[in-house]
């Protein structure tokens, strides 16, 4: 099957938020905002571009709501010329929405998706962003985007109550998109491992009574990849994106900017081949580490930590081995109560490498988290 | 758990080792699972490119 080529634009609408979460990684926020015809010159661009049959197109901050009628004036251009099929994506904090906006988005729900930043309970919510879990209308996130679900994000100060927030986003009934560690924050003080597991055991517990729910990425990783043949991987996304701020310029990913680095540093990575995947690569995690295809990866975030980008940030290793851990056993939850006779051979197929995956992790890191768990 | 994991675990290969047979699983062992990019994940910012 030919692979169909999809061009990928972020637009940041402004640089502005009138939130400052505790792990933002944008320290450089300014007031700036993006001209309709800069949005319009860039769109332009990749719907030109004859290798491109798609494009997806996501508004960026900032909070790109606080610039809502630009957004809404280039969704409208886009409808009204594009001759390709363009997806357009938002993430919101949720918190500045006024009553027509909303009716607008809920007019447009199946054109365009939003995602909500929601961290889990009020408590957690506030702690971590600002105090605005009474400003967002959850329900109205819920009800026109359904599938599309909440990104929750881990402070090193909500990770001890990582369990019950995920529990709360379940008994709100939201998909949860996305669950992960916050970066640019310090994870290194040893305590955080051992709250992690602790949760991740809880967590672990959780599911394995509720079996049905689409487990959380923190505790769902694809244990099997271990299996496949050994190989350096681009998982970071630097240089695959158009990434474009207010004034126009152009830079390889949300995080390589103005808003997170200084001139220096930015002058220094704008120069970087990020296709480059050998020189970037982290030696010692590809030729020594069995979960290396699991792990995140962030080129940037490693400059930034380091100030090399091939140096993995080490304080976030032990976590991502009890995560590996905890998707291992949730993972062979589910495949103890599948019925073995009714499956295709495919899926048989594919049950045995998770199954030797799984096995070499349970010895790999047994000891390992029992330690932390009952510390 | 370890023991009492493996045990079950063990027992469940052996059970689809039998249905497919030793060549389907050497043919297996050598498809490459495809996982999602992984993007940014662990961090807190979203690439959309990965949505």
């Amino acid at each position: 099957m030919e692979k169909i080529s999809s061009g990928n634009l972020m637009l940041v609408l402004t640089n502005e938020c009138n939130l400052n979460c505790s792990y933002c990684y944008e320290r450089n926020k300014k007031k700036s905002v993006m001209t309709f015809d800069i949005a319009k010159r860039e769109i332009e661009c990749l719907l030109q571009d004859k290798k491109y049959e798609t494009l997806t197109l996501s508004f960026f901050g900032g909070e790109p709501f606080l610039e809502f009628e630009l957004m809404k004036k280039i969704c409208l251009w886009i409808w009204a010329n594009s001759s390709k099929k363009i997806y357009l994506n938002v993430i919101t904090n949720g918190s500045t929405l006024k009553k027509n906006e909303k009716e607008w988005l809920q007019e447009n729900r199946k054109k365009i998706n939003v995602m909500l930043s929601l961290d889990g309970t009020p408590e957690t919510q506030n702690r971590n962003r600002c105090g605005s879990f009474d400003q967002i209308d959850i329900p109205f996130f819920k009800e026109n985007w359904p599938d599309v679900g909440v990104k929750m994000t881990i402070s090193n100060q909500s990770l001890k109550n990582l369990c019950e927030d995920v529990k709360f986003v379940h008994s709100l009934n939201l998909k949860i998109a996305e669950c992960n560690l916050a970066f640019g924050i310090d994870w290194s003080d040893k305590n955080n491992v051992k709250i992690f597991a602790k949760q991740m055991e809880a967590l672990y517990r959780y599911y394995k009574d509720n079996i049905e729910l689409k487990f959380a990425e923190i505790i769902n990783m694809a244990v099997e990849a271990c299996e496949n043949e050994r190989k350096i991987l681009k998982i970071c996304n630097a240089g695959e994106s158009r990434y474009v701020d207010t004034d126009g310029s152009i830079y390889p990913c949300n995080y390589i900017n103005p808003l997170c680095f200084s001139k220096k540093d930015l002058f220094f990575l704008m120069n970087v081949d990020f296709e480059n995947i050998e020189e970037l690569e982290d030696m010692e995690c590809f030729e020594t580490c069995y979960i290396y295809p699991l792990c995140p990866n962030c080129y940037a975030a490693n400059y930034s930590l380091s100030g090399q980008l091939n140096k993995r940030n080490r304080a976030v290793c032990k976590i991502n081995k009890v995560r590996a851990y905890y998707s291992a056993l949730l993972l062979f939850e589910k495949i103890r109560i599948k019925k073995i006779n009714n499956l295709t051979e495919l899926e048989k197929g594919f049950i045995h490498k998770q199954l030797i995956a799984i096995k070499k992790i349970v010895i790999l890191y047994d000891d390992f988290v029992k330690e932390l768990v009952e510390a | 758990m370890e023991s009492k994991l493996l045990k079950e675990l063990e027992q469940i290969d052996f059970e689809i080792r039998e249905a497919l047979g030793e060549e389907k699983i050497k043919e297996f062992a050598n498809a490459e699972v495809l996982v999602g990019c992984g993007g940014c994940s662990g961090t807190q910012m979203t690439c959309m490119s990965t949505k």
